[in-house]
C-alpha cells in the first residue's frame, strides 16, 4: 500500500509527455516574442555597434583637435571679441585663453568695474569700433593702456593677440595697472590662491603670482610656498635651487607647495632660487627666474 | 554552447538560443502545464504561454539560482494564474474546513496504472483539488506556500490536499480494484 500523494509524485516523475511539433513553430510567430527580439536586437546593435564607434569617432576627434591645437588645451573667443571681428571685419586670430579663464575674467571685470560706471552693453560696438580705428595708431604695448584717459571706452591697441585679454577687460580702470604691482608687493607673503585677485591683470606675461618669502613654521600662514596662476597654466613646472646648485624641489603640479624641505630633512632659512617654466595663454613658453626666502 | 551562453543569447533576443532553450526544457513545461490544466488545449495554452514569459522576462534571470528551477517556477505560477482566470468568473467553492488531521489516504501500488490514465485522473479532479494536489504532493510546495500562492487558508489548502487524495483513491479503486478480482 502507497499513499496517493506519494503514489501520484513517483509515478510522475518519470513523465516524459510528448510535444506536439508545431508548438514551436507556433511560438515563435508571436508578435510580443518577436516584438522582444527585434527590440533587444536593436539594443545590441546600439551596444555593441554603434556606442564603441561613437566613442572611437569622439576619440579620434579629440586627438585631432588636440594635435592641431598643441599646445594650448581650448580655445575660447569670447563674446565681445567675436563682436569686434564683425565689426573690424579683419580677421584677428582668436586668443587662446583657458575657458576658466574667460569665466574669471568676465567674473572679475564685473566686480572691479562696480565701484566704477557700469557700461552698457552697447558700448562693445563702439568699443570695437575705436579698436579697429586705433589699430591704425600702431602696436602699443599694455602699459599704454594705464595712460589712456578714463572714459569708459577704454581703448585698447590690438595689433597683437596680447591685446584679446586687454579688449576684454576694457572696463578696467587704468589705475589699477600700476596697483596691481604694488598690491603684489604688500600680497608678498600671502599665499593667496585665489585667482580672481590677481587675475585683473590683463597682460598674459603677468600670470603668475610668485610670492618672495614663506615660513615653514607649521602655524597655519604661509607654511608652503605656493605659485599661483591667474589661470590655468599650461605645461608648468618649478625647480628650486639651494645655493650650491643642487635641486631640492621639483614639480610640474602647480598645486604642490613646497614646504622647505629636502629628502625629509628641513632645510636652514636663506634665499633659495626657483626656476619656472610654463606656457602662458598665448602659448609661449616662458621661464622665470627669482629667489624666494625661507624664513624660520 | 553553455547554458549561460544560451540564455545571454536569449536576453539577446536571439531566435536560435530561444529554440535551445525550448527544446532544453519543453518536456519540463509541458508536464507541468499537462498536470495542471484540465484537458490537453488548456495544457498547450498553458505551455505557449509559460514559454513565452520565459523568454520575455529572461533579462530579469541573474544566474543566481537554476536556471531549471526558474523555468519551472515560472511555468507553475503561470498555470495557477491561467487556473485563477478560469476559476474567477466561475463559483468555485473552496470552502474552508478546520481539520487538523487528514487520515493518511492509501492505495495499492501494486496495481499498474499507466500514465497517461494517471493523468487524466489528476486532469479530471475539480480545479481547487487539482491545483492543491499538483502542487503538493507533485511539485513539493509546502501548504503555507499554497496557501500563498493560490490566495487561500492553509486550512483550505490541506483540506483541499486531503480531498483530491481521497478522491484519487476512490476512482482509482473503482476502475481497478473489480478489475483486480
Amino acid at each position: 500500500m502507497k499513499e496517493v500523494g506519494q503514489y501520484f509524485k513517483e509515478h510522475f516523475n518519470h513523465f516524459d509527455p510528448e510535444i506536439p511539433s508545431d508548438m514551436w513553430n507556433k511560438m515563435k510567430n508571436d508578435q510580443s516574442l518577436q516584438k522582444f527580439n527585434r527590440l533587444q536586437s536593436v539594443k545590441r546593435v546600439l551596444l555593441y555597434g554603434v556606442a564603441p564607434m561613437a566613442t572611437i569617432a569622439i576619440l579620434i576627434g579629440i586627438l585631432v583637435f588636440n594635435s592641431k591645437h598643441e599646445p594650448t588645451p581650448t580655445q575660447v573667443v569670447s563674446v565681445v571679441l567675436k563682436e569686434e571681428n564683425q565689426q573690424s571685419k579683419q580677421p584677428i586670430q582668436p586668443a587662446n585663453t583657458i575657458q576658466s579663464a574667460d569665466k574669471i575674467e568676465k567674473g572679475s571685470s564685473v566686480t572691479s568695474s562696480k565701484p566704477q560706471e557700469i557700461l552698457p552693453p552697447q558700448n562693445n560696438v563702439t568699443i570695437a569700433n575705436q579698436n579697429s580705428t586705433s589699430k591704425e595708431t600702431g602696436h602699443t604695448n599694455t602699459n599704454t593702456t594705464i595712460e589712456l584717459p578714463k572714459t569708459q571706452a577704454v581703448v585698447t591697441p590690438k595689433s597683437d593677440n596680447k591685446n584679446a585679454y586687454s579688449t576684454v577687460q576694457q572696463k578696467e580702470i587704468p589705475k589699477t595697472k600700476p596697483e596691481n604691482t604694488t598690491l603684489r608687493e604688500t600680497q608678498d607673503n600671502v599665499n593667496d590662491v585665489n585667482p580672481k585677485n590677481t587675475s585683473t591683470n590683463p597682460d598674459p606675461d603677468k600670470m603668475l603670482f610668485i610670492p618672495t618669502g614663506f615660513t615653514p613654521n607649521n602655524d597655519g600662514h604661509n607654511d608652503q610656498f605656493f605659485v599661483t596662476a591667474d589661470w590655468e597654466v599650461c605645461e608648468f613646472e618649478i625647480i628650486i635651487f639651494q645655493r650650491g646648485g643642487g635641486i631640492v624641489f621639483k614639480t610640474k603640479d602647480i598645486n604642490l607647495g613646497w614646504d622647505g624641505t629636502f629628502n625629509g630633512t628641513e632645510l636652514p632659512q636663506g634665499a633659495y632660487a626657483y626656476m619656472i617654466t610654463y606656457k602662458n595663454s598665448l602659448g609661449d613658453s616662458k621661464r622665470v627666474k627669482g629667489t624666494i626666502n625661507l624664513i624660520r | 554552447m553553455s547554458e549561460e551562453e544560451i540564455i545571454k543569447g536569449c536576453q539577446n533576443g536571439k531566435q536560435k538560443c530561444q529554440k535551445l532553450v525550448y527544446d532544453q526544457h519543453s518536456k519540463l513545461v509541458m508536464g507541468i502545464a499537462l498536470r495542471f490544466a484540465k484537458n490537453e488545449n488548456d495544457a498547450y495554452d498553458i505551455f505557449q504561454d509559460a514559454f513565452l514569459k520565459v523568454f520575455l522576462y529572461i533579462q530579469n534571470f541573474k544566474f543566481l539560482g537554476s536556471f531549471e528551477g526558474w523555468v519551472r517556477k515560472i511555468a507553475v505560477t503561470t498555470a495557477i494564474s491561467w487556473y485563477r482566470k478560469q476559476v474567477a468568473d466561475r463559483k468555485n467553492g473552496l470552502e474552508v474546513e478546520l481539520v487538523d488531521d487528514y487520515p493518511e489516504v492509501s492505495i495499492d501500488d501494486s496495481i499498474d496504472i499507466s500514465m497517461d490514465e494517471l493523468l487524466l485522473l489528476v486532469n479530471e479532479l475539480p480545479d481547487g483539488y487539482r491545483m492543491v494536489f499538483n502542487l503538493f504532493a507533485i511539485d513539493g510546495y509546502k501548504h503555507e506556500e499554497i496557501a500563498e500562492m493560490l490566495n487561500i487558508s492553509e486550512g483550505t489548502s490541506r483540506s483541499q490536499y486531503f480531498k483530491a487524495k481521497h478522491t484519487l483513491q476512490k476512482k482509482i479503486m473503482e476502475k481497478y480494484k473489480i478489475n483486480a478480482i
